[in-house]
């Protein structure tokens, strides 16, 4: 298991564990207060965003190079990852879009919430790709054994 | 002219004619039938056209489709595309907080930063191509020099 794979292992987990925990406080939330503030138990999931803090605790490598292959899956990554962050976005406006009326009008608050929702959507799916990508075909560590 | 090239331009002028075509209706919209500015969306269905160039544009035989120049190109504009986009997205859901406070903004408004991002990124994709190529691909005028050296 090379770094970037550690690291995408401790990105998937700890947003995973986030979205978990932020699940249980939507339930708690929807039963002790009512569905439209339950709603915001949904802000723990950026918790998840923690898991950035890996590359200080996986210790790097010096004596490996970045290939083109590494290059390659991390272009896939970063694609796939833009591409689930917007469809999720778009998905989210629509929602908004047909749960409100189209000429009504939404809290302000609403948009850096979906800033932190489409980055930790990104990051698991690019973290997602790292893991499959690397684990598809060897085991050999970044750039190969120099 | 490169084909990475060519979709690049093409894209561009499909973008952008969308773009003053879909305005120009706007404002005929709003002059002479205020209050239903938003079916103005519909006019950006021209945008489809972008993906229709292989239609339009065939690969020939023996032409060579992209080579590994080519991909590094079209993936250093796919970083450019994706730093222009975050920058856009971020600020345009920051600035509502900062501006506004704690009010509230038309629905319409997600869609609106949808469909402006999804553009930019485009738009942005099409003009780093563009640069990186130089404006214009010199290749085939390099393989007619090249050509006309060996003969």
């Amino acid at each position: 298991m090379n770094r970037i794979t550690k690291q995408s292992w401790i990105m998937v987990l700890s947003i995973s564990i986030a979205f978990f925990a932020s699940c249980i406080v939507v339930a708690y939330w929807a039963a002790s207060k009512g569905f439209p503030e339950a709603w915001h138990g949904f802000i723990f999931t950026c918790f998840g965003g923690a898991g950035y803090f890996a590359c200080l605790f996986v210790k790097k490598d010096k004596s490996l190079i970045v290939d083109e292959r590494d290059l390659a899956i991390k272009a896939l990554a970063k694609n796939n990852g833009f591409i689930a962050s917007y469809l999720s976005f778009c998905f989210l406006a629509l929602g908004i879009f047909i749960y409100k009326k189209p000429s009504s009008l939404i809290n302000v608050n609403i948009l850096p919430m979906c800033v932190c929702l489409v980055g930790i959507i990104f990051a698991f799916v690019e973290s997602l790709t790292y893991i499959i990508e690397y684990g598809k075909d060897s085991k050999l560590p970044e750039g190969g054994i120099v | 002219m490169n084909r990475v090239l060519k979709y690049a331009w093409y894209q561009l002028i499909v973008v952008l004619s969308g773009i003053v075509f879909a305005g120009i209706i706007i404002v005929i919209m709003a002059t002479y039938w205020r209050g239903k500015e938003i079916s103005a969306v519909i006019i950006f269905g021209p945008l489809v056209l972008v993906h229709l160039f292989r239609v339009f544009f065939p690969l020939k035989p023996g032409e060579i489709a992209f080579d590994e120049r080519d991909l590094a190109i079209k993936t250093h504009a796919t970083q450019h595309s994706f730093i222009v986009f975050w920058y856009v997205f971020i600020i345009s859901c920051i600035a509502p907080v900062l501006i506004i406070g704690n009010g509230s903004i038309h629905v319409m408004y997600l869609g609106g930063l949808l469909l402006t991002a999804g553009l930019l990124f485009r738009i942005t994709w099409s003009i780093s191509v563009i640069i990186q190529y130089g404006h214009t691909s010199n290749d085939s005028q390099a393989n007619e020099v090249l050509e006309g050296g060996a003969a």
